[in-house]
């Protein structure tokens, strides 16, 4: 049961990242832990490792089509990388609670950016490629 | 945006430094990819066309979720039996999710994530 849960979690983080460019994080995340009861450190961290095979494949697909800056890419992940590390070290030093409520606020911004999107343009997704 | 028109006068490695750092504490705080930050900031503040944003992010994010990643798993918080199965899913998933394009309208399919999205932001914030 919880493998087909887990499949099914992935299933719809990989269509709605394909399909709307979001970041399968933002599916896989409250799906571990609201359906299967995984804690909100193991889910973030378990996302995170999901993300980063995710992430390679659909830069293979992009780069294919010429579509990576890669020196731009670079100078991206020099800074991403940096606080990356300094944005798990700040989640792993908060409480499980609080930090699962951070991310309920995260959620309600990101449905709501994404309901204004969908009002002032309709099929701009279909530009873009796979996402994590 | 009002920080757009005082950004140009910066170098542009410098700006991509400082996205992706603002990006990746992001992901690393909320284990996800990032690009929510990264895309909107790569068309507004490095005028990159909309897919080459969100291609040249989503290689940053193939290092910067690796490097979020590690301070996770050195404290054992990854199930790793987990990721086999979320990531079988989610490859079928974006296989199916580029081809269902053309046939679903994005409208429908961003109005249910909305849905979804609420539903579970009221499980997550209300839960104890």
């Amino acid at each position: 049961m919880t493998v087909l849960t887990l499949v099914t979690i992935g299933l719809l983080a990989g269509v709605i990242g394909a399909a709307l460019g979001v970041g399968g994080g933002i599916v896989m995340v409250p799906g571990m832990v609201v359906l299967l009861a995984v804690a909100q450190h193991t889910a973030q961290g378990t996302s995170l490792v999901v993300i980063v095979p995710t992430a390679i494949v659909a830069t293979a697909v992009h780069a294919r089509a010429g579509r990576v800056d890669l020196t731009l890419a670079m100078w991206l992940a020099l800074g991403g990388v940096a606080g990356g590390v300094l944005g798990a070290w700040t989640a792993l030093g908060l409480d499980g609670l609080v930090l699962r409520r951070l991310f309920a606020v995260v959620l309600v911004f990101i449905a709501i950016r994404m309901l204004r999107s969908t009002r002032q343009s309709t099929p701009k997704a279909a530009e873009s490629g796979p996402d994590a | 945006m009002a920080l757009a028109g005082s950004l140009p006068h910066m170098p542009r490695p410098l700006i991509a430094v400082l996205l992706g750092m603002a990006a990746g504490f992001f992901s690393g705080m909320f284990g996800i990819g990032g690009g929510l930050v990264m895309v909107p900031g790569l068309v507004l503040f490095l005028s990159l066309p909309q897919h080459r944003a969100h291609a040249t992010s989503m290689a940053a994010i193939v290092l910067v979720a690796a490097a979020a990643a590690v301070p996770f798993a050195a404290s054992g918080e990854v199930e790793w039996s987990h990721t086999v199965w979320l990531l079988s899913g989610s490859l079928i998933g974006a296989v199916v999710g580029a081809r269902a394009i053309s046939r679903i309208p994005a409208t429908w399919l961003a109005r249910s994530f909305v849905v979804l999205a609420l539903v579970a932001a009221a499980r997550l914030g209300l839960g104890s």
